[in-house]
């Protein structure tokens, strides 16, 4: 619905409904305020998985550290990880680019999660232990705020193009969020080919 | 199983067959006893009223209220012969086949229930009394875990029994009258009955406490729509808001449930799909809806069932040791509620 026809529909509601209803003025605020919150809760969500990123990226350093030293055939798997994040070290925060890097950098680490199990010594040391532990539950987190963020949009994106509230969406420009959805090589399982040698 | 357990499983067996025998014998006396006491009750009731009118009967009412007294002494033999045996052979069977975990016969943990949140509920609130049975402690591969059957009580008013007492005093207000006019105190007598309440168990179910298994702060909790009444939905329109409602994937879950959480992340971060896929085949099997609460690391769970755990029967002989599989596949049976939640996937998250 376009700025114009939303402003006359809601002018037309308001001219028909006062005189009647007129709890219409409240109602209308708390429409506007419905959605302002929404909105809010939105970009707050969005920031929880920012951070959760941001954590998981403050792991990479010593993991790569504490496995190069024992894989010394895999060093294109680290150099690939390292470059990422490099890359998203000097990346916007809010591009739309950032997010594809940060699912190729999940595929990397699973993939190397999944390596580590050749290396039996690497596997046992409890530096590796922890850091996995740690990446497992970073992972977890970031699953739980794209989660969390998916349903604060939804509930915006909703408000957004149900009646009434589309027309103040329609005037204020609300715009519909799009969701965090997986991408297509993360839909992949982890190469498993050389564990079973 | 083992040629040990079954050793000892057959001795129990013998020295409970003994007791049940004995519990048989006694059992034929109580059929006797049991409409006895409630025919004296009912005598009793009559004679007392009538004692107001003629004064003269209350040897009578002495007598055949001693003799009531008397059938009370004894108890249902069934029943004591199921104490005897959650009491005195259930422990000893739960050391040899689950040293891990302690089991009494009666009794529950009310901290840890105060602690789930799940009494603060509106549904709860009428709740006078608490009964809890076969309370078992310890831990499974690791895991803090207890259990128990809970039952709730709460007061019921008796229409048959207040619409009675109110035609009792129908009957006896004449007679105060009357006797008033040759009563030299001046203090009124209490007639009126008034409404009668019984105590009803309204819920009865199974309680489970066990450490999660991931670290978190905060509070989530599941309820089903049907536990939900007025009193929750006021109370959620006019407190402040300490915690939000979320929606979760799996819309069987959504629409048989209200989820709230002190932080959306956290509750999604606890609510795993995979857990919410677990809660909703185990509603599903078990064909009720249990309450849920996660609250600082732990997970408080209260299924509504109408089963009775280490059921026993005097009626069925205790040949040998097998007599005890299905109490140790109950035992199990607590095991397999950890299984089915996860609660033992400790690989990573918490240590």
């Amino acid at each position: 619905m376009n700025k114009t026809t939303a402003f006359i529909t809601l002018i037309i509601l308001t001219v028909i409904t006062l005189p009647i209803f007129f709890i219409t003025i409240p109602v209308f605020i708390s429409i506007y305020n419905g959605l302002v919150r929404k909105k809010n809760q939105a970009e707050y969500a969005f920031s929880g998985v920012d951070i959760e990123l941001q954590k998981r990226g403050e792991l990479i350093p010593n993991l790569v550290e504490s496995v190069k030293k024992y894989m010394s055939f895999e060093q294109n798997t680290l150099k690939e990880i390292v470059e990422l994040r490099s890359r998203l070290t000097q990346i916007k925060p809010s591009s739309a680019e950032r997010f594809s890097l940060e699912n190729d950098l999940t595929e990397q680490l699973k993939q190397l999660m999944v390596t580590v199990e050749n290396y039996p010594d690497l596997k046992s040391n409890e530096n590796m232990l922890h850091l996995q532990r740690s990446l497992n539950e970073a992972e977890e987190q970031i699953s739980a705020a794209r989660r969390a963020y998916n349903a604060s949009v939804k509930a915006l994106n909703d408000s957004i193009q149900a009646f009434p509230s589309n027309l103040f969406a329609s005037i204020y420009d609300f715009t519909i969020r799009p969701y965090f959805i997986a991408e297509q090589n993360s839909k992949l399982a982890p190469n498993l080919k050389g564990l079973f040698n | 199983m083992d040629k040990e357990l079954s050793v000892f499983l057959n001795e129990q067996a013998q020295s409970l067959e003994k007791s049940r025998i004995k519990a048989v014998k006694l059992n034929r006396i109580y059929s006797i006893v049991k409409p006895l006491r409630k025919l004296l009750k009912g005598i009793l009731i009559v004679v007392a009223v009538l004692n107001f009118i003629i004064p003269i009967l209350l040897p009578v009412t002495i007598t055949i209220g001693i003799m009531y007294l008397l059938t009370l002494a004894m108890n249902d033999p069934k029943i004591v012969f199921e104490s005897n045996l959650k009491d005195n052979f259930l422990p000893a069977i739960f050391e040899k086949t689950k040293p891990n975990l302690s089991y009494s016969s009666y009794g529950y943990n009310n901290k840890i229930l105060q602690e789930s949140e799940i009494l603060n509920q509106g549904f709860f609130s009428d709740t006078i009394e608490i009964e809890g049975e076969d309370y078992t402690k310890g831990k499974i591969e690791d895991i803090d875990v207890e259990f128990f059957e809970i039952k709730f009580h709460k007061e019921v008013t008796n229409y048959s029994k207040t619409a009675g007492g109110c035609l009792l005093s129908l009957i006896l207000i004449p007679i105060e009258i009357f006797k008033n006019i040759f009563d030299n105190d001046n203090e009124p007598d209490e007639v009126f009955a008034g409404v009668i309440k019984d105590i009803n168990m309204f819920y009865s179910g199974f309680f489970m406490y066990a450490d999660f298994n991931k670290d978190f702060r905060g509070k989530i909790l599941m309820i089903p729509k049907q536990n939900e009444n007025l009193k929750d939905k006021v109370h959620e329109l006019f407190a402040s808001k300490s915690l939000t409602k979320i929606d979760v994937e799996n819309q069987n879950i959504n629409d048989n449930y209200s989820i709230y959480a002190s932080d959306i992340q956290t509750g999604y971060y606890v609510l795993s799909q995979n857990l919410i896929d677990r809660i909703n085949i185990l509603s599903i099997r078990e064909k009720a809806l249990p309450i849920i609460s996660f609250i600082e690391g732990k997970i408080y769970f209260l299924i509504p069932w109408k089963k009775n755990l280490f059921r026993a029967d005097i009626f069925t002989k205790i040949e040998n040791e097998n007599y005890f599989l299905n109490y140790i596949e109950e035992i199990n049976s607590f095991e397999e509620i950890v299984k089915n939640l996860n609660i033992d996937r400790r690989i990573w998250s918490k240590a």
